[in-house]
């Protein structure tokens, strides 16, 4: 050991500690960043061949990352994900069937029926005929303002999921650009650490969006998967797009460069696309149909009853409600017959021809008809038809909210776990810059040491 | 476990969100005075309301019915009192004109009280109600009766709803109570009468007395049934009361928030809230605290 080895000892020991203080500047400076990943200098002693120096020498810089929680993360971000966007439009689809809110059928069910009833007490009075085709008039709007609000509904959710479709791609492009330029980092031996960070940020923007897999290949790139398809593989990216199939369902289509497009609807299984999927095909479709259902049931059965009746000149009844062959598409297309609009005398309050106009045998059928099981194949009555409607859209918007809640408290403790390992603990950047600020001083101070004995020696031995 | 900074700004903004959440719930529940304001607070409960709430506007639309009915029922039963009356008094004159001592210019004068009596009567038999006239049958839109008494209506029963699968017949056949079909052609039998008297035919007059006791009856008979369905719809009109005080009630415990326990909990809330608001002003200035100075 020389005096000139202290010195170099000292310049090393300066640089490393520079470079450790950078390092600590860098995670003060973005303790607040989205996907930032806490880095630790290495530090490591010299070695020249097999002998130690006592020297130091930084190395590099480590992330503090943990694959695994990196992995859950994505999961857990994708389902919470699904569920708060399937809330969202769930609360939305209720909204059609609020009767607290003034917004449901309930009201003008009802009124239908009661102006039958109140039709049977005074057959023969204009206003109350003018009453049962007001009321039959609100009864086929209220049903057909539903049913545009939940096509529309389905239709929004549609654009909403080509619109996620094409942020998916946007994310695509970058990730295979980041993975290119990661390659070409990391082969020239420099630090990638900034564009690893970035990477894993858009991942996790991507894991909201859809579910995300990554996996290593063989040459150590980074594949990323989703809806069990390849959308990212080294460089090159797929492209997502949203369409409807046949039935109206939506459907996600995965294209690899100017390969076939292939259909991975199935495998769809968290993020954003999810939730939208589940919310209009399965929920906003399945509260449309028995809409369609109950409004074909009570449209027939008083069409059926109204045709056995007699209007007040005598005729026969004809039906008041035009109505498709089957309940498909009911509730959107249900209207007032343009007759017995026009003339309200052609409602059949009457059972017999002799009877009318004062007869009202066949008006209190029809009110009947409220209390009979016309709905649901027969099993249930119009109102508790109605009733079940409340109530499954309801537990599927309550279920919605309550599986958001979870998944949501579910992604914050992953989301915790990972801050736990990867986030900036300004705490303990205090007690690292301090520590290498000490060790840059003490090896400043080595400096002035080794100078000072090198003087005296020079001093000592210069005549 | 190492705690960095962004779980403890993550964690205050995740506990301010989720007590506000509930203070949004909270006074959305006090404002509204409701329980359910969405299917979602409580489906099972919503679903209960739709159906409460369809048997209640049912329900009014029964007591509308009952109302209407019941009116014309009573008038149906005093109309038809007043003809009873205007029957016997028929009945009286024929039997002072059957006295064989009475002169033929009383006996004139007698005809013409009997005539005034028709007229009287078929006023009374051609009464309207709130649901046209009371006594044409389903022809509603009908007189019961011409000028000269013959019968225009029909023997159809007209029945309405007044109660869930209750239905009541609100009229009393005017055939049944003033025409041959109930056994004596009411009016036929005073025009008879009158011909009688002022032809001075004793036979006519005493078959006029019998005719009228029969048609007093025969009036009197209708006016119990116009009286016992009075009564079923008066009985309905009660049950149709209490189920709808009943459903009333049932809908205001499915939809009703309690209001001490809506204003205790938005109360405590607000707490919460405030609570939560200054633990995260405490620990935010914790971690701002000077820890480079």
């Amino acid at each position: 050991m020389t005096l000139n080895g202290l010195l170099n000892l000292a310049s090393e020991a300066l640089q490393a500690n520079a470079f450790a203080l950078n390092v600590t500047g860098q995670n003060i400076a973005n303790a607040s960043t989205p996907g930032y990943v806490n880095r630790t200098p290495i530090l490591e002693t010299q070695v020249d061949g097999s002998l130690t120096t006592g020297g130091v020498l930084a190395t590099g810089v480590s992330r503090s990352y943990d694959q695994f929680t990196q992995a859950r993360l994505y999961d857990a971000t994708g389902l919470s994900s699904a569920a708060d966007s399937r809330n969202t439009s769930l609360q939305q689809l209720q909204s059609v069937f609020n009767d607290s809110a003034g917004t449901g059928l309930a009201a003008p069910i009802s009124a239908l029926f009661s102006s039958f009833s109140s039709l049977a007490a005074n057959p023969t009075d204009a206003t109350t005929r003018e009453g049962v085709v007001a009321a039959a008039t609100g009864f086929t709007q209220a049903v057909n303002a539903a049913s545009s609000s939940i096509t529309q509904q389905r239709s929004d959710l549609l654009s909403q999921a080509q619109g996620v479709a094409s942020e998916i791609n946007g994310y695509a492009t970058q990730l295979a650009s980041l993975n290119t330029k990661i390659a070409v980092t990391q082969g020239e031996g420099g630090d990638a650490s900034d564009l690893l960070d970035q990477r894993d940020q858009l991942l996790t923007q991507l894991s909201a969006d859809v579910d995300v897999h990554t996996a290593t290949d063989g040459k150590g790139q980074l594949v990323v998967s989703v809806s069990g398809t390849t959308l990212v593989d080294d460089g090159s990216a797929a492209t997502l797009s949203v369409s409807t199939d046949t039935n109206g369902n939506m459907t996600l289509l995965s294209q690899m460069g100017t390969g076939p497009a292939i259909d991975v609807t199935s495998q769809l299984t968290g993020g954003q696309l999810a939730g939208i999927k589940e919310a209009r095909d399965v929920d906003a479709a399945a509260e449309s149909q028995s809409l369609d259902q109950l409004t074909y049931d009570i449209g027939t059965a008083i069409n059926t009853q109204q045709e056995a009746g007699y209007a007040s000149d005598g005729s026969a009844g004809q039906a008041i409600f035009t109505l498709g062959p089957s309940a498909q598409g009911a509730a959107s297309t249900i209207a007032v017959n343009s007759a017995v609009a026009a003339n309200p005398d052609l409602i059949a309050a009457a059972s017999s021809a002799a009877t009318a106009p004062g007869g009202s045998d066949n008006a209190v059928a029809l009110a009947n008809l409220a209390n009979e099981n016309i709905a649901s194949g027969g099993t249930a009555t119009a109102a508790d038809a109605y009733a079940s409607i409340v109530g499954d859209v309801g537990l599927r918007a309550q279920s919605a909210q309550q599986d958001s809640e979870t998944r949501d408290a579910m992604t914050s403790q992953v989301q915790t776990m990972r801050d736990s390992t990867s986030g900036v603990s300004l705490d303990e950047q205090m007690v690292a810059l301090s520590n290498y600020q000490s060790a840059y001083s003490a090896a400043s101070q080595l400096i002035t040491t080794a100078n000072t004995l090198l003087n005296g020696l020079i001093t000592a031995i210069t005549p | 476990m190492r705690i960095s900074d962004s779980m403890q700004t993550d964690s205050i903004l995740a506990s301010l969100s989720s007590v506000e959440n509930q203070l949004t719930t909270a006074s959305q529940v006090a404002s509204t005075g409701q329980k359910i304001n969405a299917p979602s607070d409580d489906p099972i409960g919503a679903a209960q309301l739709a159906r409460v709430q369809a048997a209640i506007s049912q329900g009014s639309a029964y007591a509308s019915t009952i109302n209407t009915v019941q009116g014309d029922l009573t008038m149906t039963e005093s109309s038809l009192a007043s003809a009873v009356t205007v029957v016997q008094s028929a009945q009286q004159i024929a039997l002072e004109g059957a006295n064989g001592s009475v002169p033929a210019s009383d006996l004139q004068s007698m005809a013409g009280q009997i005539s005034q009596l028709q007229s009287q009567l078929l006023s009374i038999a051609n009464q309207k109600g709130a649901t046209g006239y009371l006594f044409s049958g389903s022809q509603t839109g009908t007189a019961a009766f011409s000028a000269t008494g013959v019968f225009q209506g029909d023997d159809a029963d007209r029945v309405a709803d007044v109660g869930a699968g209750n239905t009541a017949v609100v009229n009393v056949s005017g055939a049944q109570a003033f025409t041959a079909a109930g056994g004596v052609d009411v009016f036929a039998a005073l025009t008879a009468l009158q011909t009688a008297l002022t032809t001075n035919d004793p036979t006519g007059i005493s078959a006029g007395v019998n005719a009228l006791t029969q048609a007093s009856s025969q009036i009197t008979a209708a006016e119990s049934d116009a009286g016992i369905k009075l009564d079923r719809v008066t009985t309905a009109a009660s049950v149709q009361q209490q189920t709808q005080v009943a459903l009333q009630s049932t809908e205001s415990t499915l939809a009703t928030a309690d209001p001490a326990q809506a204003y205790t909990q938005l109360q405590t809330m607000e707490n919460a809230v405030q609570q939560a608001i200054d633990t995260s002003r405490i620990t935010l200035s914790t971690l701002s605290a000077n820890r480079f100075g």
